[in-house]
C-alpha cells in the first residue's frame, strides 16, 4: 500500500490539514477565508464563465449528434433502475445540503435582499426563491453531469480505468507530460474530494446534533454531543468499508431518498398546498427565463455588501459542486452505462433540477409562511442556522417524527456519503482498481473521519464552506481540461 | 500588492484558456490515440 507514491502524497496531504486543523482549527478556517476571498475576487467572473460554459455545452451535446453516441459497448444495457439511479445521484450529490438549507437559504436571501430595501415583499420572496434554485439547479448539475460524462465516455466506451486522468492520456497519448499532469490532476482529485466529503460530514453532524437537541430538549453547550453524533456515526460507517454493500448502499441511498420525499410530500399537504403550487409554478417561470442570463451575471456595479453575498452564496455554490464534481461523477458515470448521451444529460439535468424546485419551493415557501405568520422567526438563519429546519418543523403538526424523520435521512445520507466517497478514493488513489483493498477503504474511512472531526472543530457552516472553498479552486481548471478532453475526443470519434 | 496578485491571478486564466485552445487544435497522430483505446465499432 505504501509503495505506492500518489496514495501517500495523498495521505500525506490530507493528514497535514487535518493536523493543522486539529492544533489550530480557527487559524485554518481563517487562512481558507483569507485566500478563498482574494481567489473569488480575481477569478469570480472565470468561475461564473465556467459554469455556464458546462451548461451550454450539456445542451450542445444532447442536441447535437453526439447526443446518439452511446455510453458502453453496442450491446450493454443500464446496470441500474432509473430510480435507483436517481436516488443514489442525489443522495451523493446534494443528500445533506437539501435537509440542511431547504428553508435556510431562500430565507437567508430574502432577509438579505430586504436589508438592500431594493425590492418590496412580494418581489423579493420570488427573488431569493430564484437565486436559490440558481444555486441548486441546472449550472450545479451540468458542472456534475458533464464531468460525470467524460468519466462515462472514457470508461465504458475507450474501456480506460475510471480514472481522471484517464482522458488525457487516451486523447494525447501515454507520453511524460500526460502521465505528470494526470497524476496531479488524480491527486488534486482526491484532495478535493475528501476535504468536500470532510465538509458534507461536519454539515451532516451539525443538521443531526440540532434535530437531536430538539427531539430531547437538549440544551447545546460546546462541542459533546457534536462529538458524541459524530463518534456514532464513524462506527456506522467503518462496518460497510469492510464488507462489499454495493446493493445495500443503493438501499439506504433509496431509503434517505425516500425519506426526504416523505417530509417534502408531507409539508406540501399538511401546510398551505395552493401557495406552495403558486410559489413553485411561479419560480419555475422564472427559472426558466432568467437562468441562463442570471449565469453570467457578476454584480459588477454593485456596492460592497452585494460582492460580499455573492462571494459567499454564488460563488462558493458553484465552487462546491466543482469540488464534488469528480466524486458524484463516479457515481452519475456509473448509472449512465448503456444510455445514450442525450439520455444522459436530460436525465442529470432535468430531473434534478425540477426535484430541487419543488423542494426548495416547498420548504422556502413554508418559511416564508411561518415567518410572515410569525411562527416562525426568520432571523433565526443568522443566528443559529443549522436550526431552521427543525424550528419550521416545530410550527407544524406531528413535528417529533418530521424532526426524527430529519435526523434519521440526514444520518443515513453521511453515511452513505463517507462508504461511496471512501471507496472512490480507494478507487483513485490505486490507479483505478475498481475492488480495491478493504485497507486502503479504511485508510480512507478514517483520514475522512478526521478532517470531518477538523471541520466540526473549526465549529460554523461558513467555515466549513471556506475550506471546502479552497480545496476546490484547482478543480475549476481540472474540469475545464477535462471537458476539452471530450469535445476532443468526440471530434476524433467522428472524423474517423 | 493587490493588483499585482490580481494580475498575476488572471494572467493565470488566460495562459489556461489559450492552452485548452492550442491542445483542443493540435491535431493528434491518430495511431497513438488507437493504441492507448479500444472503441466500438458502432455509433
Amino acid at each position: 500500500m505504501f509503495r505506492n507514491p500518489l496514495l501517500v502524497t495523498a495521505l500525506c496531504l490530507t493528514v497535514a490539514v487535518s493536523i493543522w486543523g486539529l492544533m489550530d482549527a480557527q487559524a485554518l478556517a481563517e487562512f481558507a477565508a483569507r485566500t478563498v476571498s482574494v481567489i473569488l475576487r480575481s477569478r469570480g467572473w472565470f468561475i461564473m464563465l465556467t459554469a455556464s460554459a458546462m451548461l451550454i455545452i450539456s445542451i450542445w451535446l444532447a442536441l447535437s449528434r453526439f447526443g446518439d453516441i452511446k455510453l458502453g459497448q453496442p450491446e450493454d444495457e443500464p446496470e441500474f433502475s432509473t430510480f435507483s439511479g436517481m436516488a443514489m445521484m442525489f443522495a451523493a450529490g446534494m443528500g445533506v445540503g437539501l435537509l440542511f438549507y431547504g428553508a435556510a437559504e431562500p430565507i437567508s436571501h430574502f432577509l438579505f435582499i430586504q436589508d438592500q430595501g431594493n425590492l418590496p415583499v412580494h418581489r423579493a420572496a420570488p427573488t431569493a426563491l430564484f437565486l436559490t434554485y440558481f444555486h441548486w439547479g441546472l449550472h450545479a448539475w451540468a458542472i456534475y453531469g458533464l464531468t460525470a460524462l467524460v468519466i462515462a465516455y472514457f470508461t465504458f466506451r475507450r474501456q480506460a480505468p475510471p480514472l481522471v486522468s484517464s482522458p488525457v492520456i487516451i486523447v494525447f497519448g501515454d507520453k511524460p507530460w500526460t502521465r505528470t499532469v494526470g497524476w496531479l490532476m488524480d491527486l488534486l482529485a482526491i484532495y478535493a474530494i475528501a476535504i468536500g466529503l470532510a465538509g458534507s460530514i461536519a454539515l451532516g453532524v451539525f443538521q443531526v446534533e440540532d434535530g437531536v437537541a430538539s427531539l430531547f430538549h437538549i440544551e447545546k453547550s460546546g462541542m459533546g454531543l457534536g462529538l458524541a453524533i459524530f463518534v456514532v456515526l464513524c462506527l456506522a460507517y467503518i462496518l460497510p468499508l469492510m464488507v462489499d454493500l454495493s446493493k445495500g448502499m443503493a438501499t439506504l441511498s433509496n431509503t434517505a431518498i425516500l425519506i426526504a420525499i416523505s417530509l417534502m410530500v408531507f409539508v406540501l399537504l399538511v401546510g398551505p398546498t395552493h401557495l406552495f403550487m403558486q410559489n413553485i409554478v411561479e419560480g419555475f417561470g422564472e427559472y426558466i427565463t432568467n437562468v441562463l442570463p442570471h449565469g453570467f451575471r457578476t454584480y459588477t456595479f454593485f456596492d460592497e455588501s452585494v460582492g460580499q453575498w455573492f462571494s459567499a452564496w454564488t460563488l462558493n455554490y458553484m465552487l462546491w459542486w466543482l469540488a464534488w464534481a469528480p466524486f458524484v461523477g463516479v457515481f452519475i458515470a456509473r448509472i449512465s452505462k448503456g444510455r445514450t448521451i442525450r439520455e444522459f444529460i436530460l436525465g442529470v439535468l432535468l430531473a434534478p433540477t425540477m426535484f430541487s424546485i419543488f423542494w426548495f419551493g416547498i420548504f422556502g415557501g413554508m418559511g416564508f409562511y411561518q415567518g410572515a405568520a410569525n411562527q416562525l422567526d426568520p432571523m433565526v438563519v443568522q443566528t443559529d442556522i443549522n436550526r431552521t429546519t427543525f424550528l419550521l418543523l416545530e410550527t407544524m403538526p406531528l413535528s417529533k417524527l418530521t424532526i426524527a424523520a430529519t435526523v434519521l435521512a440526514a444520518f443515513l445520507f453521511i453515511v452513505t456519503s463517507v462508504v461511496s466517497a471512501a471507496y472512490v478514493l480507494a478507487m483513485f488513489s490505486t490507479g483505478g482498481d475498481q475492488d480495491p483493498p478493504v485497507k486502503v477503504k479504511l485508510t480512507w474511512g478514517v483520514i475522512l473521519g478526521a478532517l470531518g472531526l477538523v471541520m466540526i472543530l473549526s465549529g460554523s457552516a461558513d467555515a466549513v464552506r471556506q475550506i471546502i472553498a479552497l480545496s476546490a479552486n484547482p478543480f475549476v481548471f481540472i474540469v475545464l481540461f477535462l471537458v476539452m478532453c471530450l469535445l476532443k475526443a468526440l471530434k476524433m470519434e467522428r472524423k474517423r | 500588492m493587490e493588483n499585482l496578485i490580481d494580475t498575476v491571478m488572471n494572467i493565470w486564466i488566460f495562459a489556461f484558456i489559450g492552452l485548452m485552445i492550442w491542445l483542443y487544435c493540435r491535431e493528434e497522430s491518430d495511431t497513438e490515440e488507437k493504441e492507448t483505446s479500444r472503441q466500438p465499432d458502432e455509433v
